[in-house]
């Protein structure tokens, strides 16, 4: 028997106060292994994944891309560590806070407000904790992990951040949403 | 609805999130060609009623393009294999021998021959 969905509208919070670098280089090397665990304190995570400790995560974008999230005020000073650090290797560390948003999601039945609008199988086997998703939410680019049930991140270009608030809006509607997962 | 497995990203991917870029392998001409073999780079292309190497790009994910090969009547996709090569690997050609024996509906000769 479904569970009723009415009053559990989940909300979605844009974090203005979240910082990102974007980090190019060989992911197999191990002075670049290095320099992340010893600037960040996270190990740099596997193929299609997200790792975190304390307040900085590290997703994997692509085979010789990562993302780095963490407060705003540590990301002058951690780009600066982990270029130090780098030495001559080849490597682009980029500060790219103004160039994405980041979205808190809170509350229940989000993996069914994200199916409406996502290609991806949102089934509690396949999008598992530590899963780092890049895919599309309605008809732009977006990447979707989560913290728990109810507390999920969306990440997605800055100049579509409106488009993904008002179609998360307008999906999570109070007594619009199916109960699914 | 068609569905890739990224050979970067290792997840399969959905026909939306992917964009298509055409004819796999192609040769490209420079200044120095002629003018046929020029045109022939610009503007020819494979169409067949069969197999398929494709080039796509999975452009809501890794942003990287990779290759495909694919039946056109049948939309059966005999896998995926990175873009850093000049033609399919050998278990991609296993692959479609095994299921396409007739020459009518396997590769071209011209291509089998090439990528064998
Ligand atoms: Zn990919």
């Amino acid at each position: 028997m479904a569970k009723s969905t009415v009053g559990s509208t989940p909300k979605l919070n844009l974090l203005d106060d979240i910082g990102m670098i974007l980090f190019r280089g060989d992911l197999k090397s191990k002075t670049l292994q290095n320099a992340i665990v010893e600037a960040t304190g996270v190990k740099v995570p596997v193929r299609g994944k997200i790792s975190t400790e304390d307040k900085t995560s590290i997703a994997w974008m692509s085979p010789d891309e990562l993302l780095l999230i963490l407060p705003l005020e540590r990301v002058g000073e951690l780009i600066e560590d982990l270029n130090h650090k780098m030495g001559k290797e080849d490597t682009l560390i980029w500060d790219i806070s103004d160039l994405r948003s980041v979205f808190e999601i809170e509350g229940n039945f989000i993996r069914e407000v994200l199916a409406k609008n996502t290609p991806i199988d949102l089934n509690r086997d396949k999008m598992r904790k530590g899963t780092f998703r890049r895919t599309r939410f309605g008809q732009i680019a977006v990447a979707f992990w989560f913290e728990s049930e109810t507390k999920w991140f969306m990440i997605c270009r800055r100049s579509e951040a409106e488009y993904a608030q008002q179609l998360f809006e307008v999906s999570s509607k109070p007594g619009e949403i199916p109960s699914v997962f | 609805m068609l569905k890739l497995v990224c050979p970067y990203c290792g997840i399969e991917a959905d026909e939306t999130e992917l964009v298509s870029g055409g004819e796999a392998h192609l040769k490209r001409e420079g200044p120095d060609s002629t003018d046929d073999d020029f045109e022939g780079y610009l503007f020819l292309r494979e169409n067949p009623k069969g197999v398929i190497l494709e080039r796509w790009r999975h452009a809501m994910g890794c942003g990287k393009w990779f290759h495909v090969a694919r039946c056109t009547v049948t939309q059966e996709v005999f896998g995926t294999y990175p873009a850093q090569t000049f033609k399919p690997p050998p278990r991609i050609m296993e692959e479609i021998k095994s299921r396409r024996t007739g020459q009518e509906n396997g590769l071209n000769s011209d291509k089998a021959e090439k990528f064998s």
